[in-house]
């Protein structure tokens, strides 16, 4: 399965998924009420003037004029289309509008409680399989393990799901417990890599520029500034993941503390050295900024887009996560912002916050699938997600284009340059 | 007015409230087309009801056109009666003024005879 070679995208939510906001509904449902409530009580008081007596006995004077009104009115009444069948049929739409919503919020509630338990459940009996045969074959409880895991990444929802039940102070503590410092971040100057300096032109060239960052050093990220052909700028911000696993306080911005603060969608040092970084390399808010993370820094992206968005410093209009555990948080993303969360679908990493991305019109996921049987290759950017954007660029599914449409904008730039910084924690 | 049909000028106050009825229906469809499509509903259900919504809203401005046409034919039909009216009192007047006058010539007649015999 790690062959080069194209391999099939499915994906969820985007422009052509599913979205829907109850209280939206709800308040359409209700005006449609109105509506009905009304053009009935309009049709039963205009029903009134065909049997007017003025009307009637101003027939004797004119009684083809009579005739043609109330053959008009009639019709405007009762004839096809007319006010008695709309004030029905807005009826019916408010009847038709509670009953989605109300299956919607079903679903979903549904969905939130079940995704893991029946996407785990449904792969459980091949993933042990595959775990049985590795341990017969090789006799290592380790390969077995790790075989049954990148068989069914998504039991893991249902671990953290469970984890999800423990009681919520001791989740509480865990968050305080991470000190996170402040970011400190200096400045490394132009990178004149052959893949730093050319102008990315898909979602692949997006990728190289992140798995180029991610072979930097601890806490290293780039602001690519593209200059295009009509004067204007826009900006790609890659931001690599974990490098440290240092649960204790230490300088690594990538370390544990980010990790858990970032998955909870608190605001994170590295969240702030990366707009610091923005800043540093002259981003303005009229320059549209895309952020690109891998894994943790998918998270530190999704985080940042909502803070800078809210606050209007910068103008996020798109990020790309690829291995990132967004299902919570990018919920809270502003509509003016897409998001595309490239998942590979034998990856752990993912699954860490055991809640699927949402079904939004602004946060598509792309599944790719790239399963090497190994934990941390089908986690690894060169590995897996490097190919996996391209077979998202050639994927026909209609949200993935509309994506990849709306960025067009990243891919047509006639010079780039990009700046490295590293951002380290303080205290 | 008439002694034969109360007031023309109700009649002109009914097409009138009729034509509100249109107005009303008009902004009516335009809020409910705007509220449709603004709504944070995407899905293919979504798509079918904004369709439906669609449907119905041209249903409410074909409607309203419609009730235009009834207000503006009740507006020619009081029209109409007017000039029924009218022509029946300038009729029934000049009869009336023709009786007259046939009256008086018969007095003048009456008054000339009875003066030429010595009355």
């Amino acid at each position: 399965m790690g062959s080069p070679r194209p391999q099939p995208v499915s994906v969820r939510g985007g422009s052509d998924g599913t979205e829907a906001h109850y209280d939206d509904m709800i308040e359409a449902a209700r005006l449609f009420g109105h509506a009905a409530t009304d053009t009935g009580g309009a049709a039963i008081s205009l029903h009134a003037y065909l049997l007017d007596p003025g009307i009637y006995s101003s027939g004797l004077l004119d009684p083809v004029g009579t005739g043609r009104f109330e053959a008009e009115l009639l019709d405007a009444l009762d004839g096809p289309g007319g006010l008695t069948w709309l004030a029905a049929e807005c009826g019916l739409l408010d009847l038709d509008l509670r009953a989605a919503a109300a299956a919607y919020l079903a679903a979903d509630r549904l969905d939130t409680t079940a995704h893991g338990l029946l996407d785990g459940a449904v792969g459980l009996p091949g993933a042990l399989l595959h775990g049985a045969e590795e341990l017969v074959i090789t006799g290592s409880i380790s390969r077995a393990g790790n075989r049954v895991l990148t068989s069914d990444p998504a039991l893991l929802d249902e671990l953290v799901n469970g984890l999800a039940a423990l009681p919520g102070p001791l989740a509480v503590g865990l968050d305080a417990l991470m000190w996170d410092g402040h970011a400190v971040v200096r400045e490394q100057g132009a990178d004149p890599n052959r893949i730093a300096t050319a102008p990315p032109r898909d979602l692949a060239g997006v990728m190289a520029g992140l798995a180029l960052r991610n072979h930097g050093r601890h806490g290293e990220i780039d602001v690519r500034m593209l200059s295009h052909a009509d004067g204007r700028r826009s900006v790609i911000v890659d931001i690599p993941g974990t490098k440290s696993w240092d649960p204790r306080p230490n300088s690594d911005i990538t370390s544990l503390a980010t990790d858990v603060r970032a998955l909870a969608g608190h605001n994170t040092s590295y969240q702030q050295g990366v707009l610091t970084a923005l800043e540093r390399a002259g981003v303005t808010p009229s320059d549209d900024v895309m952020l690109v993370g891998h894994s943790e820094g998918g998270m530190v992206a999704v985080n940042a887009a909502i803070g800078s968005s809210a606050v209007r410093r910068f103008r996020v209009t798109h990020v790309v996560t690829a291995g990132s555990p967004i299902g919570t948080i990018s919920g809270r993303m502003p509509r003016g912002v897409r998001v595309l969360a490239l998942e590979n679908a034998a990856d752990l990493v993912p699954h860490l916050d055991g809640t699927a991305n949402p079904d939004k019109v602004n946060v598509t996921t792309a599944t790719i699938h790239r399963n090497h049987g190994n934990v941390l290759r089908n986690h690894d950017i060169d590995d897996s997600y490097l190919p996996g954007a391209t077979d998202v660029d050639g994927c026909p599914d209609a949200s993935v284009k509309a994506f990849l449409a709306s960025a067009d904008r990243f891919f047509d730039a006639t010079r780039v340059r990009t700046d490295r910084f590293v951002i380290t924690r303080g205290y | 007015m008439s002694f034969l049909f109360e007031d023309t000028a109700e009649l002109h106050a009914i097409a009138h409230r009729i034509r509100s009825h249109a107005d009303a229906l008009r902004s009516r469809a335009a809020a409910l087309a705007t509220r449709a499509e603004t709504a944070r509903w995407h899905s293919p259900g979504a798509t079918a009801f904004r369709e439906r919504v669609r449907h119905v809203t041209a249903s409410m401005r074909a409607a309203a056109g419609r009730l235009d046409n009834a207000a503006d034919a009740l507006d020619r039909h009081a029209n109409q009666v007017h000039h029924v009216i009218e022509d029946f009192e300038s009729f029934a007047a000049g009869v009336v003024s023709g009786g007259v006058g046939i009256v008086k010539g018969i007095g003048g007649a009456v008054d000339s005879a009875l003066g030429a015999v010595g009355l």
